[in-house]
């Protein structure tokens, strides 16, 4: 065994890859660190600017006036803070608004706003753990395996070899194993380091390796066993590269269209312009009925006096939710549609490793699709809470003092 | 003479690689991966197309039904605005998947483009995107280096190329006629490429414009150098490279660079260097400005107070009251006039920031053909950020427009007199000055164009210093 090891470090190019490989680990890791970083410091100075904010603001809607006004002129910010390993897999994380605000309005009119990314950012996608893991280690291991019988075979040392070997199955098996060993520490040296230094659980990291030991060991077996049947080691090369290209680009590709084609989903912008027209066609329509729709989910509130002149904040907001229910189930609809496309994409994964592998770090680094609908499922929680807080203050008119501000309900 | 035997060289060549068992799976395999990606690519942008249009025409139609109205209503009623995709896009999607699509345009207020498609895509996205451009970016130089990586060292390896040599072939003709072989069919494949997309365009749009022909012909212009360069890398990798293998590993190392982790790292770099500040963070900043300026409603605001005074010397009154239009008209256009400025002012900041890191991206380029070929294949298809960012300008050019029309109209169709009480006719948003958002000519994406394709011309040159380099430095 030890032997092994040798012969592999006797190899310039394989040495130099295998630094090339631990340094990308590095820079992914410390690329994907910042990044999240950066994000957690905007939240928190967002929070800290709402915070900053709050006394003038108490001060200015906190002296009896109208609850309508404060809930049209008050925004709440909410926000989707990431999780401990969200830096090793920064999936949907940067093209996602993390930090939105929200106010008593209607909720669909807001759930989708904040988008302020680089396009062109996200189109290169992000270099991070995952990346590193999922395209560069298979490299590195058809690097390390491709020619482990051919090279042999040769320089005619094939036959040699076989007859000297006592057990020819466990002479293989063993540089095989050399060279997964060699192609695993290539990732998880540079992660053990990030995790002790960071301090962060060692289960977490632990499972981490072994997912990415059980990743590595698919593409080295692959690799070393074709070079049984290929002549050439070029040609196993070859043939190694176009599976990498396969697995880990087209294949992945070319489902993601077809899971989208079967799953059609309707476009934002459609359940957007449908919520528009419902919100003013209101303004036209008598009152009462605004409120039929309304009382039906809040019936508490039926038995308030009727609104006759122009306007009133109660009928504004009723009119603001009877829109969203409207909509309501279009959108859940969509939801339920987003879903299955994911749940489509994640069965793949039982075939391919590298879409396997991509679902295990997303869920573990939580930047997937499942957790964006979770933080739109929150806010629409966090909007609930706020008009069920801000309805006695409409109905019953009573008036919104700086007690009644303070006690406004707060996102988590 | 000298010519036909160069000639012989790239016909033996072929001829090899004709024979080869190995060439049938390769050549049908990038067939069917081009025309794959064509097909769905192009599929994908028609949907996108349709779903447009279909926003659209509704928007359109819940625009003009509107009912009589106060213009106020309808400032906040909104309209959307849609953005515009070249022909092209279906060929290079580029930057647009990850663009949102529809604006919401209201007074008071610029809202962020919304309903991008990566959002809510499943991780199958960070694969990449599956497009011709890509192919030919990508994938392309890939199967040129298993073609081409033991086009020369082969020679060398197998004894064949002393024997050459000794017949008379000078070793520099022989090498040229070797990147010829490899060559000459890259490029046909763009041009057929190219000619395709003449033809599709015409059975499409029953014409070919000025517009479309010089986009396709500078993009066969440009992979064609694009390819040309891969084929010069592999054709002097492989006469430098003792073994055919070691050959093959150094060009799936810089292919590994140049095509696959260099572009990401570039951005990334970029996004290190500049962050872009978050819309949120914008808004606050907003604002705080606009408190700063003043409060319309406050009847003592130092601000609005001398807009006031202002009018009314203008119209030589006394009193509001007294005012030929409707002061409250008067009062938000001038609100709308301040809070566009300052919105505009913070969004700019963030315009500028992005400008800032596909700068930087772009003069990576002078260290890599593909990200030049990227910037460029982009530009053409009008799916850049720069058209992104020139679609948002437009957008906000629109909103401010309709919103001071309909201010306009509150001024001198709406009585000051119980003014929230009146309705105006709907004829006025019917007549209201709307366009559509079209793209920018090719003209526009100028100067990235001039760039990457000096790039591409650099990388030309460089590739000709080292394609002789490698002939001197090769021994038989």
């Amino acid at each position: 065994m030890k032997f092994e090891f040798k012969l592999i470090f006797r190899q310039k190019l394989v040495l130099s890859a295998l630094l090339l490989s631990m340094l990308f680990a590095a820079i992914a890791l410390w690329n994907g660190w910042s990044k999240i970083e950066t994000i957690r410091q905007e939240i928190n100075a967002a929070k800290q600017a709402e915070t900053l904010r709050f006394a003038e603001k108490i001060q200015h809607y906190g002296n009896g006036g109208l609850a309508g006004e404060t809930g049209y002129y008050v925004f709440h910010t909410v926000y989707n803070m990431p999780a401990q390993w969200s830096f090793i897999s920064l999936g949907n994380r940067n093209f996602s608004p993390h930090i939105q605000r929200v106010r008593l309005l209607g909720l669909q009119a807001q759930l989708y706003d904040g988008e302020s990314h680089n396009p062109e950012y996200a189109v290169a996608g992000n270099f991070d753990f995952a990346f590193v893991v999922i395209f560069i280690l298979p490299l590195f291991c058809i690097a390390l395996a491709h020619d482990l019988c051919s090279i042999e075979r040769n320089q005619n040392r094939l036959t040699l070899l076989q007859s000297l070997a006592a057990k020819p199955f466990r002479f293989w098996a063993q540089r095989l194993l050399a060279q997964w060993i060699i192609a695993s520490i290539s990732i998880i040296l540079p992660l053990v380091i990030c995790t002790a230094y960071l301090q962060l659980p060692w289960l977490d990291c632990l499972n981490i390796c072994l997912v990415v030991m059980l990743y590595a060991l698919f593409w080295i077996v692959i690799s070393g066993a074709l070079s049984f049947y290929l002549l050439k080691p070029s040609t196993n090369a070859i043939l190694c590269l176009n599976i990498w290209l396969l697995i880990t680009i087209l294949i992945p590709n070319l489902a993601s269209i077809l899971i989208n084609q079967a799953t059609p989903v309707i476009a934002g912008a459609e359940i957007a312009l449908a919520n528009r027209q419902k919100t003013h066609d209101a303004w036209d329509l008598p009152k009462q009925t605004t409120f039929d729709a309304f009382f039906k989910e809040y019936p508490e509130w039926k038995d308030t006096p009727a609104v006759t002149g122009r306007f009133h904040y109660k009928w504004y907001y009723a009119f603001q939710h009877v829109a969203d229910v409207s909509v309501r189930e279009a959108a859940q609809q969509r939801e339920q549609a987003l879903l299955q496309r994911d749940a489509n994409s994640r069965a793949l994964g039982i075939v391919l490793p590298s879409v396997a592998m991509q679902y295990w770090l997303d869920d573990l680094a939580q930047n997937n699709l499942e957790n964006l609908l979770n933080y739109r499922q929150k806010i629409s929680q966090f909007h609930r809470q706020l008009r069920e807080y801000f309805y006695p203050y409409l109905f019953n008119e009573t008036p919104f003092n700086a007690a009644d501000f303070q006690a406004m309900p707060k996102f988590q | 003479m000298i010519h036909s035997i160069l000639w012989q060289i790239v016909r033996f060549e072929w001829r090899r690689f004709w024979r080869d068992k190995s060439s049938l799976p390769i050549a049908l395999g990038l067939i069917l991966t081009l025309a794959t990606s064509l097909y769905l690519s192009h599929y994908q942008f028609q949907q996108r197309h349709a779903q447009q249009q279909k926003a659209h025409d509704i928007s359109q139609a819940q625009w003009m039904d509107q009912p009589d109205r106060h213009p106020h209503r309808v400032a906040h009623f909104g309209d959307f605005a849609f953005k515009p995709e070249h022909i092209l896009a279906g060929f290079d999607e580029g930057a647009n998947a990850f663009t949102g699509h529809v604006l919401f345009l209201e007074s008071h207020r610029q809202n962020s483009a919304n309903f991008n498609d990566a959002t809510e895509s499943t991780a199958l996205l960070r694969f990449g995107q599956f497009t011709p451009a890509f192919v030919l970016q990508v994938v392309m130089p890939l199967v040129l280096i298993f073609i081409g990586f033991a086009v020369v060292s082969q020679e060398r390896e197998q004894g064949s190329l002393q024997q050459l040599v000794a017949t008379g072939v000078k070793l520099n003709q022989f090498i040229l006629g070797k990147l010829l072989a490899l060559a000459i069919p890259s490029v046909a494949l763009v041009f057929l490429l190219g000619v395709a997309g003449f033809v599709f365009v015409l059975a499409q749009t029953g014409g070919l414009s000025m517009d479309i022909v010089s986009r396709i012909a500078l993009l066969i212009l440009s992979y064609s150098l694009y390819l040309f360069i891969w084929c010069m890398v592999i054709t002097a990798v492989s006469t430098l490279a003792k073994h055919s293998q070691s050959a093959l590993v150094l060009l799936i190392a810089l292919w590994l660079i140049f095509c696959i982790a260099s572009p990401r790292l570039g951005h990334e770099i970029a996004h290190q260097l500049y962050p872009t500040p978050s819309l949120v963070q914008a808004d606050f900043a907003a604002e705080a400005a606009l408190e700063k300026i003043g409060d319309s409603h406050n009847p003592d605001d130092p601000h609005f107070n001398a807009f006031k005074i202002s009018v009314l010397k203008q119209y030589g009154v006394e009193k509001i009251e007294d005012l030929p239009v409707n002061y409250n008209g008067l009062l938000m256009q001038e609100g709308e006039r301040l809070s566009t400025q300052v919105y505009s002012d913070q969004h700019e900041k963030i315009a500028q920031r992005m400008l800032q890191q596909s700068t930087l991206v772009s003069n990576l380029a002078w260290l890599n053909p593909a990200i030049a070929i990227q910037q460029f294949s982009r530009a053409i298809s009008a799916s850049d950020l720069a058209h992104h960012q020139a679609f948002l300008a437009d957008a906000e050019r629109q909103r401010f427009k309709t919103v001071q029309y309909l201010n306009g109209l509150q001024t001198h169709e709406v009585q000051h007199e119980s003014d929230k009480e009146q309705r105006i006719s709907q004829q006025f948003w019917q007549k209201a000055p709307r366009e559509d958002i079209v793209l920018p000519g090719i003209q526009f994406a100028k100067s990235v164009l001039l760039q990457s394709i000096a790039v591409l011309i650099a990388w030309l040159v460089l590739g000709g210093l080292l394609f002789n380099y490698c002939v001197k430095r090769s021994n038989i």
